[in-house]
């Protein structure tokens, strides 16, 4: 089979895509020209990608990594260390991620070698492109019915757009994930980055799209800085970024040895741990884990099939993707910990959050986030394989979830009028199920999977990532996660109660929710509304066939996709695959009796609290009476946005008007200031020269005419003669600075 | 001996690259005056700048030039395309041009930005025609300051380009721009005037002004004592350095009373007084100020000219004469620099985020890009904190490459932004961010331009302004971690400074006063002008190599002088 060697076409087809629409007048001008690009460019990217997974199953990888034995020492030798370090947990291996299939060429010169670009095919890079592929592909033909109506101004199109947008985030996706190093990884990543930042200002009249999306690049960029001194790190130690074992490659086992114990500029902290530590912060701002999480829930300004696009196969992925392709580097580091917490403290934190929120939309971004603090976590104990298991499987029922709610927001429109406020709020819906039975039902596939019940995908992932943190002795991790767990039942619980059942409130929305809370303004929306007339009295609908079906694909995944990795069935199919030879964990009826039961008691409790809720859509919520001021900080997201605002922001801007007040209030006012002394003492020179001192110039000697006569002719406007006392001055302060230093 | 370094050829063209738009000049003042609006002076003068990138396409296409030719003797990168004539020979002054790989990379900066510029001055129509020669004069004043190679001759240059910028200020400027165009002489000229008496010591102390035996000299390569007729000091012997050779003159005429007896001191005041010099130019924080003054002033095309060519000046100079001559006092006072380099990109950053003038804005973000070339140059010739093994010279390499890749880049994205913000001018009649407001609702594909420019200049990979960031903070992460860290900042607050320009301009609501204002179309001249920007921004930051490939050679060689330091 010939498509290990078509495997660069993956990310370049939709790319193809997006310059097409971009640059032909006449596929950019057809609204169905372009989505039919770009879903057959991407749909052949599919096939190649599902292709490559074929022929990797059946003629496997051609090449074996270059395994020497400094490697195999440097993964067995934290065993002992790790183990004293961490009481008892057990070493994490270092992954050699199997047989591979690399190409490259050169990109750059780099002094008497060169930078190479290339890919490389390995069992984890091969199923990333399977699930990216077909997630994006169905999210693709889902958005051809969503964004339909959407037109601005009024009479243009502006689904091409969006579409070329949309096909080049996927580009950058898929490249990320073959890149062969660690660079063109972040190239790709940081295209991802601009892609978010287009898509969710898409409807860039909106001022809370504006802020959104300038928040979304920002944030995430302050993670990527931290990566990008990683990568120079790791540049400057190994000499070059390339995925792999050979000499000069990241995964070397010299070198991992070598950055084990070196010393790192920081004392006390190795160079493998500062490495890993610098590349994380990449991860918490793309994967948003707190404290850079603020951007994800804004990041829901972008149209909806968007959200699913960033909370499921891409964005968010990429971060969790990146530790996994450089765990080598981690695991021979010691900063594990520290991305347990991370991972951990996120899962709950979020969850808490997502408790709390009306909107259909917001509540699954905070899932989102904290169902990557489960990955995270999941990383920092060391069990990356079960990270990637639930990345893939999450990226499925949680893009399923999100063009669910896209399809219900659709629905809802028909009744409430194109207005976010009002049609993704939850305690404007109710019995959808009535009404939109496709939805609700692929809804409550993704709903079983998120909270792991089995035998849905997400059961059998979740279960993976805490079977690994009791097995391997990370009890705090352990209850951490089950608490969030929990929780996720609950809210989710909470969610498809409200939304599917009880009683329609939608004929009678709430009146203009708080718009202050979410920093909405709905200027704009004049334009570009053009829902209105479908108003009142109709009930919200089934969506068109292009958003169900998206819809049907997601939904057997959601359902079926974990029992590649089913260990009660005796399946071990994704961690052979991804990583051959690894330990395997033996499946634990303990552990997954115990997290079944706690979601169905989340489950449970759920029901019993919003059975009854919300007769109307002006209800209170339940709980909110019964926590009190704790119900409205989780609400208000732990006013975490609000601090940023009052420090961070405000600093920023504080140094930014001090900084440029000093520059030209003192640095410019002195250049202004030797310009005007030059010029008053020439003059003054002049006056003495003339009236004064003429009489006596003999006894003051030669100089003194020479530095008259220059002044003389400064004074009467040879620009080169202030020059020349301007930089005496110059040259008077550097020597004193000189010699002072 | 000469000849083992340099290289004629048969058809040596680089006088012609860097004099051939004096003729475009003179042709462009004497062409009888055509009647009004018409456009025959415009379009020659335009079709005349593309001789000399032409001229230049084809030395890097046809391997005319070849980045990767060594020396004879394999102690330096030879330089090529060479013209050497007696010019002075009181002063043992030759006229000598010449190519290799520190300069071309600029000569094509300068020869593919003149023409988009005098196409973007075609909206000037008060005597076009004097502004349009005062553009050529600029061109030839820049790449002749770029290709001499013998210090009097660049200095004649460097002085020469100032005129033809003075009066494009001074005459076609705005608000306030006598005011600027006088500040930006003065100041450009007093930092230089001490460079130049400098410049005299250094003769008389070896007996030449020629720039590649000074720089053999400086490194303690061999040199032909033929060339060399000190008029101070004890005269050149085998195992003489430039530094040794300045000293043995200051004690000749008694200055170490003054000076001290260290041979280090007379090179470490030639060495601030070049630095100086070139600080300026290169808008180096505290020595900035004429900057956002001269670029906010300016006319557009004068704005697009100074801030992508000019500017690049300063850095060509501080590698010509103050690495490649000074390079111990360079590797000396190099955390200053990188000092320097760090202020100049907080200092431009965050000073960004407080402007309310379009043009002022990118004048701040200029300050900081120009930083990364500061901290690229001072990386290359710091002493590294820990050992760098191996990798010692490709770590300082990449930092020059890097300073090569941000120049070339910086002048093309920096040039779009100041076009754009020009049209946008000439369009809304403002500056004033305040005043727009979801203008990407009325002009779409205008904002689409803008988004690649603004992208390109904030260093989004895959657009050419990453690469050279990419280079520079890897050699300066090797040799300045500390400074680098900090320097980071700086990345993050000009991404928000441009964001927030660029949402102010287009995103948010229409502001109703402008809804009628004419897109850029297709073929159109506004798209024609930054066609070219955005293709090259592009190419560079998907495939770097041919670019990057132009230094790499020559910055090798000059890495490996400061890793035997």
């Amino acid at each position: 089979m010939p498509f290990f060697d078509l495997a660069w076409l993956i990310p370049l087809l939709p790319l193809a895509a997006f310059v097409l629409i971009t640059l032909v007048p006449p596929i950019g001008r057809s609204r169905k020209a372009s989505y039919t690009t770009a879903l057959v460019l991407l749909g052949l990217a599919t096939v190649i990608a599902w292709g490559v997974l074929a022929q990797s199953i059946s003629e496997g990888f051609p090449s074996a990594p270059l395994v020497t034995s400094v490697a195999a020492e440097a993964g067995q030798e934290p065993a002992s260390e790790g183990a004293a370090a961490e009481g008892g947990h057990e070493a994490v291996e270092v992954p050699t991620f199997g047989n591979f299939y690399h190409k490259s060429f050169a990109w750059a010169p780099d002094g008497s070698g060169f930078f190479n670009f290339g890919y490389r095919l390995d069992g984890a890079t091969v199923l990333m492109l399977a699930m990216v592929t077909l997630a994006a592909w169905c999210i693709h033909l889902f958005s051809v019915g969503y964004m339909a109506h959407d037109e601005f101004p009024a009479g243009h199109q502006r689904q091409s757009r969006f579409f070329s947008y949309i096909a080049l985030f996927t580009a950058s996706m898929l490249g990320m994930t073959l890149a062969d190093n660690l660079l063109l990884f972040f190239i790709c990543w940081e295209l991802m980055g601009l892609c978010s930042f287009l898509l969710i200002g898409f409807w860039f009249f909106k001022p809370s799209a504006r802020e959104a999306a300038k928040k979304a690049f920002i944030t995430t960029r302050i993670g990527d800085v931290g990566m990008m001194l990683g990568m120079m790190y790791i540049y400057n130690k190994s000499g070059s970024l390339t995925f792999g074992h050979e000499a000069g490659q990241i995964y070397n086992g010299e070198f991992l040895e070598s950055i084990k114990t070196a010393a790192s500029l920081i004392p006390g902290v190795s160079a493998a741990s500062l490495m890993a530590f610098l590349v994380f912060l990449g991860t918490v701002g793309k994967s948003a884990q707190f404290p850079l999480h603020v951007w994800l829930p804004d990041a829901m300004e972008g149209p909806t099939p968007v959200s699913a696009l960033i909370h499921a196969a891409t964005m968010v992925a990429a971060g969790v993707f990146l530790v996994i392709r450089t765990f080598p580097i981690f695991a021979v580091s010691d900063v594990l910990p520290v991305v347990a917490f991370i991972g951990a403290f996120t899962a709950l934190f979020a969850a808490l959050i997502a408790v709390a929120q009306y909107d259909i939309k917001r509540i699954l971004a905070f899932s989102t986030l904290s169902q990557l603090g489960f990955m995270v976590a999941a990383l920092g104990i060391g069990a990356w394989v079960a990270a990637l298991f639930h990345l893939l499987t999450h990226a499925f029922f949680k893009a399923l979830l999100f063009l669910g709610s896209g399809s219900v927001i659709h629905g809802m429109e028909a009744t409430v009028g194109h207005d976010p406020d009002k049609a993704q709020d939850i305690r404007n819906m109710g019995t959808l199920r009535k009404f939109m039975p496709i939805t609700f039902l692929t809804y409550m596939a993704g709903f079983f999977a998120l909270i792991g019940i089995p035998p849905f995908a997400g059961f059998w992932s979740k279960d993976e990532i805490i079977l690994d943190a009791f097995i391997k002795h990370h009890y705090v991790v352990y209850g951490v996660l089950t608490a969030a767990a929990f929780l996720t039942a609950f809210y989710m619980t909470r969610q498809i109660v409200v939304v599917f059942f009880g009683k329609f409130r939608g004929y009678e929305p709430r009146k203009a929710v708080v718009a202050a809370v979410h920093g909405h303004d709905d200027h704009g929306h004049g334009d570009h509304d053009d829902h209105h007339h479908h108003h009142e009295a109709h009930d919200p609908h089934e969506s068109p066939r292009s958003m169900t079906i998206p819809l049907m694909i997601l939904g057997l995944f959601a359902v079926f996709a974990g029992f590649v990795n089913a260990g009660f069935l005796g399946i071990h199919w994704f961690s052979d695959y991804v990583n051959p030879g690894g330990e395997i964990p033996d499946p634990s009826y303990m552990v997954a009796g115990i997290a079944t039961a706690v979601a169905l008691v989340g489950a449970g409790l759920g029901v019993l609290t919003y059975r009854n809720a919300f007769k109307n859509a002006n209800d209170r919520d339940p709980l909110a009476g019964a926590l009190g001021p704790i119900w409205t900080a989780l609400e208000n997201r732990f006013y975490i946005d609000q601090i940023y605002d009052k420090t961070f922001i405000a600093l920023t801007y504080g140094a930014g008007w001090l900084l440029n007040w000093i520059d030209r209030h003192v640095v410019d006012r002195v250049v202004n200031l030797t310009g005007l002394v030059t010029l008053f003492i020439g003059r003054v020179n002049f006056i003495i020269d003339d009236f004064s001192l003429n009489t006596v110039t003999d006894d003051i000697g030669e100089g003194t005419i020479t530095v008259g006569d220059g002044v003389r002719q400064s004074a009467t406007g040879k620009i080169q003669d202030y020059g020349a006392y301007i930089f005496g001055g110059v040259v008077l302060l550097a020597l004193i600075y000189m010699y002072a230093f | 001996m000469l000849n083992e370094f340099i290289k004629f050829s048969d058809w040596s063209i680089t006088t012609l690259i860097a004099l051939s738009p004096l003729v475009g000049m003179l042709l462009a003042l004497v062409f009888p005056k055509p009647a009004e609006n018409s456009r025959t002076i415009a379009w020659g003068v335009f079709a005349w700048s593309l001789v000399p990138l032409g001229l230049t396409l084809f030395l890097w296409l046809s391997g005319g030039f070849n980045p990767a030719l060594a020396s004879v003797t394999g102690d330096q990168a030879m330089i090529q395309q060479v013209d050497r004539v007696r010019w002075v020979p009181f002063f043992n002054a030759d006229y000598f041009v010449g190519l290799d790989g520190m300069n071309f990379p600029l000569v094509f900066l300068t020869t593919a930005l003149t023409p988009v510029c005098i196409l973007a001055a075609f909206r000037i129509k008060q005597r076009q025609n004097v502004y349009l020669a005062l553009m050529l004069l600029l061109e030839s004043a820049m790449l002749g300051y770029f290709v001499s190679l013998n210090f009097l001759l660049l200095f004649l240059f460097w002085e020469f380009s100032l005129v033809p910028m003075f009066f494009i200020i001074n005459n076609w400027g705005g608000e306030n721009r006598r005011y600027s165009a006088f500040k930006f002489f003065v100041y450009t000229m007093a930092g230089s005037v001490g460079m130049l008496i400098i410049f005299e010591f250094i003769y008389l102390a070896t007996g030449t002004f020629d720039l590649v035996v000074l720089s053999r000299l400086a490194q303690g390569l061999p040199v032909d004592p033929a060339l060399l007729a000190p008029k101070l000091g004890a005269g050149y012997s085998n195992g003489a350095t430039l530094q040794s050779m300045l000293f043995s003159a200051v004690q000749d005429v008694g200055l170490t009373s003054v000076l001290g007896n260290s041979n280090g001191t007379p090179a470490a005041i030639i060495f601030w007084c070049i630095f100086v010099a070139f600080a300026v130019k290169l808008a180096v924080w505290p020595l900035h100020t004429w900057q956002p003054d001269t670029y906010e002033n300016a006319p557009t095309s004068g704005s697009m000219i100074v801030s992508a060519v000019m500017s690049k000046m300063g850095a060509y100079g501080m590698i010509r004469l103050m690495i490649m001559l000074f390079p111990k006092q360079t590797n000396h006072f190099a955390p200053i620099l990188a000092i320097f380099a760090l202020a100049s990109i907080l200092f431009g950053a965050y000073a960004g985020l407080a402007q309310t003038n379009l043009k002022r804005l990118i004048a701040y973000a200029s300050i900081n890009h120009m930083g990364y070339v500061l901290l690229g140059l001072a990386a290359a010739a710091s002493a590294a904190p820990e050992s760098l093994g191996n990798l010692d010279v490709a770590i300082r390499t990449s930092a020059l490459n890097g300073v090569q890749a941000q120049m070339v880049a910086h002048g093309f994205s920096t040039a779009a932004l100041f076009f754009l913000a020009g049209e946008l001018y000439e369009r809304t009649g403002t500056y004033q961010l305040d005043q727009f407001g979801g203008l990407r609702k009325v002009m779409p594909i205008f904002a689409g331009i803008m988004g690649v420019a603004m992208f390109a200049n904030l260093g989004l990979p895959g657009l050419a302004g990453f690469v050279g960031e990419f280079f520079i903070f890897r050699g300066a992460w090797g040799t300045q971690p500390v400074i680098t860290t900090i320097a980071v900042l700086g990345l993050i607050v000009t991404a928000l400074v441009l964001i927030r320009m660029y949402q102010k301009i287009f995103y948010g609501p229409v502001n109703h006063k402008l809804t009628n204002l004419p897109d850029i179309k297709v073929g159109d001249w506004a798209f024609n002008v930054t066609l070219p920007l955005i293709i090259v921004l592009l190419v560079f930051g998907i495939y770097p190599k041919p670019l990057m490939d132009l230094s790499n050679y020559a910055a090798t060689v000059m890495a490996q002088v400061f890793t035997s330091l």
